[in-house]
This record gives C-alpha cells, structure tokens and sequence, in this order.
C-alpha cells in the first residue's frame, strides 16, 4: 500500500525558509485557525505565500493536490486582516470555481463567484465587491472582460491578483485560450504593487520561462516533483474503433468505482455514451455542445457516484475536483503529454490507486493533425479581412459575410485573432469592427513555431505508446521534473497488464452492430441567409427530419461513401443501398410515403444510379423531378449565403405535374443543406408537402467531428 | 511603462475614479511632484508606502497621505483600463517618460499635463512645426488661403499642429496629409470617435499623424478641455496661423492667450472682411497676406520683443524640471 495522499492532510514537510520572521509567524498563526492546531505547511507554501506578500511576481508548478488554493486563501486571509481589497482569482472553467467556492466557505472566507451562471446575481456580487465586503470573487475570463464588470471596475480594490491555470496565457503551452488574450495584457501592465500570483499543474520549462518573461523581473518560482503516486498506466494499442468500444465494454465493470472517459470530440462522447448505456453501463456525455444546466447535474451525480463514466472532452479539464475518481480511460490520443498528465490527474487524488488506461487508435493523429493544422486562421483570410475593415469606418459581421465566400465561423474566428491580437477593436450598440491605430501584421513566424512545437508534442505524446520504460517516468519528464523515478507501478515497470489487451469476439460483434446503426439526422434549415437588409425570412414550409448514414469519411460506411465516390466506377456499393434501405424502412412505412426522388447533377450520374436502386430496393418508385443549370461546384460555395444563393440559382422542377405529395429527396453528401433546402423548397413550391432528405454522409463536421 | 509612470497615472488620471476617491488635480500634482524633488524621492516610492511612512516622507496630513494610499489601492483596476486601451493601440506618455512632449515641458513648465493619451508615432515631436487655427465655419475663400498656406508648410518640410475640430482644424490636417504632409493632433474630445475614420486610422498607422488628448478616449466634447488644448498646440508648434476668428470664439481665446503668454508667434490673416482678426493684429498678432512662408518665421524672442516697448517682459521661472515635475 502507497501511503495516502490528502488534499488537506498537511504532511509534515521540511522547514521552510524562512526570509521575513514577522509574515511568517502570522501566517502560521492563520494556518492553524483555518486547518487545526497540527497543521504545517506542505514543501514550498510557505515561501510562495511569502513571495507573494512581499509583492513579487509568484509562480507556482505544482502538482494538484498539492494545495495551490491553501497558497491563496491564506494570502488573502492576511491581507486581508491588513485591510487590502478583494482577492480576484481568474479561473477559466465553471467546476473548478464551485469546488474552491465551497473550499474557501469552509474556510469562512466571505466569497462568490462572478461567470455566466450568476447572471441575475452580477449586479448584486459586483456591489459586494464594490462595497468591499468579499474577500474572495473567482471570475472566468470572459466575465472579467465583460463590460458589467469592466465599468465597476474602477470602484474595486483589488488587493491580489491570482491567475489560476496560468499555462492559458502562455501562446506555447498545450491549452491556450483566446479569452486569456485580454488577461495577458493586463498582466504585462499592472504595476509592481500589486501582488500577482500564479498557478499552474502543467507547465513545462517553455511554458515557465514564456511566464517568466511575461510576468517581467523578480518572478518567484515554486516548483516541486509531479509524479503522482497513486496513479498506475496502462497502455493498449487498438487501431480500430469497433475494438476500443468493444474493450470498455469489457473491461469498465471490472474496475471499481467511477471515472472519465475522454475523447478528442464531442460525437465520439455522444456515441460511446450511448453505446455503453444501451449495454447497461451508466454513462453520459460531457462537452461544451451539452447545456450549462445540464452539464451541472450530470456534475452533481458525478460527484455523488451515481454515475460510472462521464465520457467527456477536455471540457471536463483544468482542476475538476472530485477525489475519488478510480479511473480515466483516454479513447483517443490527447493532444500532447501535458494534456495527458492533467487528464490522468483527475484520478486517484485521495485514493491509494487509480487507472489511468490509454487507448489509442489509427484515427488519432489525423484528428491531432486536423487540431494543430486549423488552429490559426490563414494569411490570406486575415489578411483579406483585417484590409476590409481598415479600409471602412465600421463594419458588420454581415457586411463580412457579403464581402466574402467564407464561413461565417471562419469569419469569427479570424476577428477573434485580430481582436485578440489589438489590429481590431469592436463597438458595442450596435456591433461595429474597427481597425485600430497598431499596424497589422500576420505572424507567420510564431504561428509555424507554435505548430511546430505542437507536432513535436504530438509526437512526444505518441512516443509514450511505443516506449517500454516507465510510463509514469516518461510523462514527468516531459514536463521538465527531472527528479522523477521509475514508478514501480505502471504496466512497463511491473511487466504485466492491469487489464487484457485482447478481447471477447461477443463484444466485438456488440460493439460492430452499434456502429453500424448509428445515424445522423439532416436537421431541416428553417431560415433563408440573412438578405441585404440583415433579416432572416422563414422557410415557408422546410424540410422534414432527414436521415444520414454516416460521418463522411468515418470508419464503417463514412469510409465506403469515401471510396466509392471517388473510385471512378460511379456506383456506390449494395451494402450502402441495402443500407440506406434499412434506414430508410420505418420512415416509409410510418409516413405512407411512395416516391424518391434525387439531386440532379451536371458531373456525374451516381446519385442518380444510387437512388434508383435504393428505390428498388425499398419497393417505391424513383421519380426525375429535378434538373439543374450549370454552376459552380456548391463545395466552393464556403457562407450561408453563397451557398444558398448559388443553389437556387442552379436547381429548378422540370415536370412539376409529377411532383408527389410525399417524396424522399436524396443526395450523397450533405455539407451545408443548401442543396437539400433549395430542392426541397423548390419541390413544395410545386405542390409536395413532406419532404424527406435523406444522404450517404455528412461532410459538414456540424455535430458530426465536434472537435474541441 | 516605468514605476514613476506608473505612479503618476495612479495618482493623476481620473481612468479609474470610484466614489469618493478623487485624483489629484493637475495643482495637487505639482505641489506634490515639489515635495517629492525636495526630499529626494521619485513617484514610484509612494506605491510601496503605508500611510504612515506617506505621512513621515512628505510631512503632509493624514488626510492626503490616505487618499494617496487609497488612489495606490486602485492601481490593478486602472491598468485594467489602461490595457484596454493600450489594445486599441492606444498608449499613454507620463512626465516621467523621455517622449512626453518636450516644448510642452519647457514652455508650460509645471502646468503641463501629468499624462497624454496618444495614437501614432511620438517620435513626430521632434519636427518643427507650425499650428494651424481657426473657426469652424469657413468659406470657400477662406479654405483656399488655409489650403494654400498649409501646403506651402508642408513643402518645406515642416509639420501641422492642430486641434482636430471640425472647420479650419480640419482641414489643415486633410490638406497636409494628401500633400504627404505630417500631422500633430491635440484633441479636446474623443479619439476613439476619431480613431473610426479609415482616413485617420492609416494616417496614424503610418506615422503620419499623430493624435495626442489629456481626456479619456471615449469622453465627449467639453469647453474646458477645449480651452486646455489650444494652449499644447501653441507650445508645441514653433509659430502659430490664425486663419479666421470670432470674437469669444475658441480660436480667439487662444490666440488672446497665446498674446499674454508668448509661447511662440502668432500669425493672423489681415483680411478687411474679417474686424476679429484685425482686432487680434491691432493687440499683437502677425498680420500676414497668402504669401507668408514658413521661410521667414519669426523667432520667440523676435516675437516677444514686438511687446517689449508695452510692457516690461516678467521673469520667467522656468525652472530646471526633473523628468516627472
């Protein structure tokens, strides 16, 4: 047995050095009303608190657990006592900020919290503070720069700064999060009175010395060993999707206790999780596409252990703090090591072992390389765009989107990087963009640097799969802690596994049929783009529900719609006709429905061909309803109202006295649903009344990729 | 930015004024900046003093040692203000800084403004210059001798200073910007509002123009400030052109200013139509035709000694400044 590891049993660490007598006899006076008349400070708190009183610019690398907040708390406590203003802890996400909120309560500091779920209180919480009456308000980025916030501001006495999960204002560490832009620059001016203390679990030395450097002269470091006993890795090598649904079907029941499943995106959490509860397992999603409210509950249960896996996304991230978390099961590679080493420390924190298992498939890295590849906005975007608006006395996101053939998130977030950046500023009532007085420039420079490193994070991450030390080992010291030792409890160290790498064929065949079941529903378009004017018009009588077989490209039939599209033979295979019947069996009976009709296309007769066989193959007849000008490919087409536009302009009813009143609209691939929309629209102009889309894949990565 | 920098924005700048915390006036400041020359101290001290120690260094009362404290303990708020500025490429320039405007330091001695905000590029202080003023109702006639004169300026060389008000401001920037001219701006109101024109924002992004303002940049239009500001453009600039003034108008009160205290020679149009500007010739002003150049400016001490006969000049105490008094 490993000894137990307590956030709040203070262990008996080494004296600590001691620079100002006087701070630290109050400190140790506090510490002793807020944790017991035994409690001693842990390795390093004591120096950070001091650091930090003394007005030093205070970083802290340590691991969770170690008690980074008790650092915070008892500042505050003490400057508190001096009669310094209110202690604002910067903290990026929602979890986090309840758990310390109810830690600090304990603590009878007087505390709230300012973020998106306070609304109706705001008012209320930013007059306590202005009156001086909180002595600690933790607050999301976002809300800080709110402009409810921002105006009090100027009424509140801050008296320390604390920036939680610090490595996000770091342009080079694993998670940094544009809302920290804003953050960041605050930092590089606020004055050397004001005491900054900053935090972090996951920091290697790149990360510190960017810190370092951005926090200017004088910065305190505390930084200890990482290695977390508790934890025991695993890693499995399984290519295929099926065989990593089938293994934790097999193998979560045989861990105790409950835990998290991470994926790379929020549909792999929405099927797995519904695959393990169809098999009777309980879990449920978590990510950021999931309400608030009911991200909270699902948290609450979690809590209770009335849950047995959350299957999340990083979403469920920084700080969670749940202590009794037995195991996390990665189902795809994280992004790199560091993100690995925060995920796997969600577990095992006040147990004496706990899991971390890695899966890793033959998806992974094209998913890895998806995230480093789009993780700026191109030169030529920004550039076009931040031109435009240097070029105007104002613009609109509609005046973007008429200006160019982009997405509108595409639009989106490459103001975000010239907001982010200060090339361009936005006026509220109404929303206008403005090019400000900084002169543009696109950093290619560091852009390439920042995806280059992150590849060779990648591959760092990668390497963790194939090395036959010790996994523990390797993990610390890729973050820099040079002091860590073979753990003794890992698969590589002990030479034997936790759980078996190979599998039952039963779960294979369990897993292999959900796979092949799932499909997507076409949610119908209910509004035509936005027009001149910047209305919205209603579509008159949209669509039905439509039905999708596939995420294009995807293991299964997402694959085969690939391969046959483009393999020069014209003919979608008999398994993705007797599919699509399949799907396609119920909604016809149920509706009554007779007729299926198809997307016409200029280029190629392979919708055709599929829909008269599919047709065939449902015992309904195919109908040629629609025909279609030249135009350009719609996959050129990149904003709602291109693609819209260029659709209508294209497709047309040319026997409109065969029109059904029910009919199944095919196509192939469905990308924006213009195409669909359009058809659909044009065949109720003629007199059909239920229109039913219905497509091989969806290439859209709406809901369907999900990344986060 | 430097700890004094810092420390006078902290003490002065009204960024960041809650309820019943009030910056120091531009009075306060000078009495202070005073004190702290006497006792060998720099601004950036006061950030790291309690009270009491305030009280010891300054020998001053309870009651100002306290509001200092209480000024310091809004420093995290205000640069929250400060870098929201500072992204809009915004900036500010203290007394402590090199770049703050220098002519304005020796001219104005202590009564120039603690801070400035600014937009472009400092560095267009340094040209020789000449301002141009006037009313913000012109004529067709009165454009083309402005537009004349302004490019005459700005073919040798020589950059505008104006206040960039509606009227003759106006157009002596638009006019010296099109001709590849330089442009130094002191506004009275806002520069964000400013700062929403294409035209401005490339001008400035260029180094072309140079917007300066000692009000917040999202303020309004304000008499005082205007009032304020005429007095930076007739120290920064080495002469100053009155197109067109009106009695009791902003134009008039500058120039009448400029006539008392002499920061640099004023030229006025001597246009028969125009009774105000021969009233401001008749008490000193530089008549001038459409054929003035900025060839043959007169020099402070030329124009200072047209008064000599009138009235015996006052010694001026410019003292020796420190960077931050």
């Amino acid at each position: 047995m490993r000894p137990l590891v307590a956030f709040f049993d203070i262990i008996k660490g080494n004296m600590p050095e001691v620079k100002q007598p006087e701070i630290y006899e109050e400190c140790s006076r506090i510490l002793k009303e807020l944790y017991g008349r035994d409690a001693t400070f842990r390795d390093g708190q004591y120096e950070a608190i001091e650091a930090t009183l003394t007005n030093l610019r205070t970083l802290v690398v340590q691991r969770t657990g170690w008690g980074k907040s008790l650092v915070y708390f008892l500042t505050t406590k003490l400057m508190r006592e001096r009669g310094d203003g209110v202690t604002l802890v910067v903290s990026p996400l929602l979890v986090l900020m309840q758990n310390q909120l109810e830690a600090a309560r304990k603590l009878d500091l007087k505390c709230d919290v300012l973020n998106s779920t306070v609304k109706d209180r705001r008012p209320d919480i930013i007059n306590a503070m202005v009156r001086d009456e909180l002595d600690i308000v933790f607050v999301t980025p976002e809300t800080l720069f709110s402009s409810d916030v921002q105006s009090e501001l100027r009424n509140i006495r801050i008296g320390l700064f604390v920036v939680d999960e610090a490595h996000c204002i770091s342009d080079w560490g694993h998670d940094f999060r544009l809302e920290y832009g804003n953050l960041k620059k605050v930092i590089a001016e606020l004055p050397s009175n004001v005491p900054l203390l900053a935090t972090t679990a996951t920091a290697n030395n790149r990360v510190i010395r960017d810190l370092e450097r951005q926090f200017g002269n004088d910065v305190f470091l505390s930084r200890g060993p990482l290695t977390r006993e508790s934890l025991s890795i695993q890693v499995i090598n399984m290519p295929s999707k099926v065989e990593r649904y089938a293994w934790i079907l097999e193998n979560i029941n045989r861990i105790p206790g409950s835990g998290i499943i991470y994926c790379l995106t929020t549909k792999d959490c929405d099927n797995l999780a519904r695959f393990l509860q169809e098999n009777g397992i309980h879990a449920v999603p978590y990510h950021s596409k999931l309400p608030d409210e009911y991200c909270r509950e699902v948290e609450e249960d979690f809590k209770e252990n009335k849950i047995k896996a959350l299957v999340a996304t990083i979403k469920l991230g920084m700080g969670y703090d749940k202590d009794d978390i037995s195991f996390v099961i990665h189902f795809q590679l994280p992004s790199n090591i560091v993100s690995y080493y925060q995920q796997i420390g969600r577990a095992g924190r006040k147990l004496d072992n706990a899991y971390a298992i890695l899966l890793y498939g033959e998806e992974d890295e094209d998913i890895l390389n998806y995230f480093i590849d789009h993780a700026f906005p191109s030169r030529k975007e920004t550039e076009e765009i931040y031109q435009f608006i240097l070029d105007r006395d104002g613009v609109t996101i509609k005046d973007l989107q008429f200006g160019f053939n982009v997405k509108r998130q595409k639009i989106e977030k490459v103001l975000s990087f010239l907001i982010n950046d200060g090339f361009v500023r936005v006026e509220r009532n109404p929303i206008r963009y403005y090019a400000t007085a900084k002169r543009f420039y696109y950093d290619a420079e560091k852009y390439n640097a920042i995806s280059n490193i992150r590849r060779q994070e990648m591959q760092e991450m990668i390497n963790l799969t194939y090395t036959d030390k010790c996994l523990s080992k390797y993990t610390v010291r890729c973050l820099n802690d040079e002091t860590a030792k073979d753990c003794n409890h890992c698969v590589n160290c002990l030479g034997e596994e936790f759980f078996p790498s190979t599998l039952s064929g039963a779960s294979i065949d369990t897993a292999k049929d959900y796979l092949d079941r799932i499909t997507l529903e076409i949610e119908p378009r209910k509004q035509w783009p936005r027009n001149n004017f910047g209305d919205r018009v209603t579509i008159r009588q949209p669509n039905q529900v439509g039905i999708c077989l596939s995420q294009y490209g995807e293991e299964g039939y997402g694959e085969m719609v690939r391969q046959d599209k483009y393999s020069g033979v014209e003919r979608f295979r008999d398994e993705l006709v007797e599919k699509g019947a399949e799907e396609l069996k119920n909604l016809i009976i149920e509706k009554d429905i007779d007729y299926i009709t198809f997307v016409p296309s200029l280029r190629s007769d392979i919708v055709r061909d599929y829909a008269e066989r599919l047709a065939e193959e449902c015992g309904i007849e195919c109908l040629d309803l629609l025909d279609k000008h030249v135009n350009k490919p719609q996959k050129e087409m990149e904003n709602s109202y291109y693609q819209c536009k260029n659709a209508f302009e294209a497709f047309y009813v040319k026997d409109r006295y065969k029109v059904p009143r029910k009919v199944i609209l095919v196509d192939d691939v469905v990308d924006s649903r213009w195409t669909l929309t359009v058809c659909g629209f044009k065949l109720t102009e003629c007199g059909c009344e239920e229109v039913y889309p219905f497509a091989l894949a969806d290439s859209s990565g709406r809901g369907g990729d999900g990344y986060e | 930015m430097s700890k004094d920098a810092q420390a006078i924005l902290i003490l002065c700048s009204n960024l960041c004024v809650g309820e019943g915390i009030k910056p120091l006036k531009p009075s306060e400041w000078k009495m202070l900046a005073r004190t702290l020359v006497e006792k060998e101290m720099v601004p950036g001290d006061l950030l790291d003093m309690s009270k009491d120690e305030i009280t010891k260094a300054l020998e001053c009362d309870d009651e100002f040692a306290e509001r200092i404290v209480d000024l310091v303990g809004r420093s995290a708020s205000l640069f929250f203000e400060v870098s929201k500025y500072e992204n809009m490429g915004i900036s500010l320039v203290t007394r402590a800084d090199k770049a703050y405007p220098v002519r304005l330091k020796n001219k104005l001695g202590e009564s120039c403004p603690p801070y400035f905000f600014y937009a472009g590029d400092l560095k267009l202080l340094k040209k020789r210059s000449v301002g141009f003023v006037g009313s913000r109702d012109m004529t067709a006639g009165d454009i083309d001798f402005e537009t004349k004169l302004v490019k005459e300026t700005v073919r040798r060389k020589y950059a505008i200073v104006s206040g960039g008000a509606r009227g003759a401001d106006m157009i002596s920037e638009e006019v010296a910007l099109s001709s590849g001219g330089r442009v130094i701006e002191y506004l009275a109101d806002s520069m964000i509002r400013k700062l929403r024109k294409s035209e401005v924002v490339k001008a400035v992004q260029k180094g072309k123009l140079l917007l300066l303002s000692v009000v917040n940049p999202d303020a309004g239009f304000n008499v005082g400030n205007a009032m304020n500001r005429n007095k930076y453009i007739y120290a920064q600039a080495e002469a100053v052109v009155a197109i067109k003034s009106i009695k009791q108008g902003g134009t008039w009160s500058g120039v009448k200013e400029n006539l008392k205290n002499k920061y640099c020679p004023v030229y006025c149009w001597n246009n028969a139509k125009y009774s105000d500007n021969l009233a401001l010739i008749k008490e000193g002003a530089i008549a001038i035709d459409g054929e003035w150049s900025v060839k043959d400016l007169m020099t402070d001490e030329e124009f200072r000694s047209r008064f000599e006969t009138k009235e015996k000049l006052e010694d001026n105490d410019v003292k020796q400044m420190t960077l931050f008094s």
